[in-house]
C-alpha cells in the first residue's frame, strides 16, 4: 500500500512539473534557444528523479490533519491576498512566518511539528490570483486536493526546495481542470 | 539592466534563505516566509523606489527563489549549486508560459525544477564515468 501511494504521488509530482515545462515549450516554439534550454533541463531533471531519495513510512489516519492545516493556510492567505489587497507575496510570507512559530506552542507535540510545511503549502494555494480563483470555494477545493497530495507524497522529495510549491500547483491545476470540465 | 537585477535577486534570495535555513537552523518555512515577508513589506511601503517593473517583479522572484533555499543541506550541500538554481529559476521565470499566470504554486514548481537541475549536476559530477574521464585525461597528457 505504501508503495502504491508513493508511486502515485511520484507520478503526480513528475506530471505536474512536465506539464509546466510543456506549457513553456508550446509557448516558445519559435525561440530555439529556449527550446534547447528546456531540452537540457528536461534530461537533467529526469536524471535527478532516478537518484532522488525515498523513505518507507506508513500512512496514518492522523495524517488527515494535514489537510485541515493546508486548507486553513490556503483560505487565510487568499483572504489577505485578495480581500485585504496586500498581494500574494506579503500574504504568503505573513502566514508562513506565523506558521513557523506554531510548533513552539507545544514542543512535544508531533502533530504541531508537521503543521508549518502543511500551512505553507496551503499558503501557496492561496497565492492564486483572483482571475484564476473566482471565489473561496475554489480555494477550499484546491486546498483539500493539495493537502491530500501532501499526505500521499510524504515519503518522497523530503527536504527538496519546491516540493510544497509543486503540490500546491497540482492542487490548483487539478481544481481548475475539474471546474473547467464541469462548467 | 532590469533583467539582470532580477537574475541577481534570484541568486541572492536563494542563497540567503539557504543560509538562514541551514546555518542558522531556523527551519525551511520560517527562512522562506520571513525573508519574503520582509521583502514584500519593503516594496509595499516604498513602491516608488524602483521602476514599476522591478517593484512588481522583485518580490515575486524573491519569494520564488526562497523556495530553492528551503532545500536541506543534506540534499544540496554547496552554495554554488544553490546560487546556480537561483539563476536557472530566473531564466524559467522570465520565460514562463502565460497560460499558468496567476496559478498558486507555479513559482514553487519552477523552484522544484531548478533544484532538480542542480541536483542532477551534483550527481553527474560524482558519477563514476565522469571520474574515469577526469582521471584519464592527465595520463594521456603524460604520453
Amino acid at each position: 500500500m505504501t508503495k502504491i501511494f508513493r508511486r502515485l504521488s511520484f507520478f503526480i509530482l513528475i506530471l505536474v512539473q512536465f506539464v509546466f515545462l510543456f506549457a513553456i515549450f508550446f509557448d516558445k516554439t519559435n525561440a530555439p534557444l529556449v527550446l534547447l534550454f528546456l531540452g537540457i533541463i528536461s534530461v537533467l531533471i529526469s536524471l535527478a528523479y532516478l537518484k532522488s531519495p525515498r523513505q518507507e513510512e506508513r500512512y496514518f489516519i492522523k495524517d488527515l490533519y494535514l489537510i485541515l492545516f493546508a486548507v486553513t493556510g490556503a483560505l487565510s492567505t487568499f483572504f489577505i491576498n485578495i480581500e485585504l489587497k496586500f498581494g500574494p507575496v506579503i500574504a504568503a510570507g505573513f502566514i508562513g512566518t506565523l506558521a513557523s512559530f506554531v510548533p513552539s506552542i507545544n514542543r512535544k507535540s508531533k502533530l504541531l511539528k508537521e503543521a508549518p510545511p502543511a500551512i505553507y503549502c496551503g499558503a501557496f494555494v492561496g497565492m492564486t490570483s483572483a482571475s484564476v480563483a473566482p471565489n473561496l470555494k475554489f480555494i477550499l477545493l484546491a486546498g483539500i486536493i493539495a493537502g491530500s497530495i501532501l499526505i500521499l507524497s510524504k515519503n518522497i522529495f523530503n527536504g527538496f526546495g519546491g516540493k510544497l510549491g509543486t503540490i500546491a500547483f497540482g492542487g490548483v491545476a487539478i481544481t481548475s481542470a475539474i471546474l473547467y470540465t464541469l462548467l | 539592466m532590469e533583467i539582470s537585477i532580477l537574475f541577481f535577486t534570484g541568486i541572492i534570495s536563494s542563497i540567503l534563505t539557504y543560509v538562514v535555513n541551514n546555518k542558522y537552523r531556523q527551519g525551511a518555512v520560517r527562512a522562506s516566509a520571513g525573508l519574503s515577508l520582509l521583502v514584500g513589506l519593503f516594496f509595499y511601503f516604498f513602491p516608488e523606489l524602483f521602476s514599476h517593473y522591478l517593484t512588481k517583479n522583485i518580490p515575486i522572484v524573491f519569494i520564488g527563489a526562497t523556495f530553492i533555499g528551503m532545500v536541506s543541506s543534506k540534499i544540496l550541500p554547496s552554495y554554488l549549486l544553490v546560487g546556480f538554481s537561483g539563476f536557472i529559476f530566473s531564466i524559467i521565470y522570465l520565460n514562463a508560459s502565460p497560460f499558468f499566470k496567476g496559478y498558486g504554486g507555479a513559482l514553487g514548481t519552477t523552484a522544484a525544477i531548478s533544484v532538480l537541475v542542480s541536483l542532477s549536476l551534483a550527481v553527474v559530477s560524482k558519477s563514476e564515468k565522469i571520474k574515469r574521464i577526469k582521471k584519464y585525461r592527465p595520463s594521456r597528457k603524460k604520453k
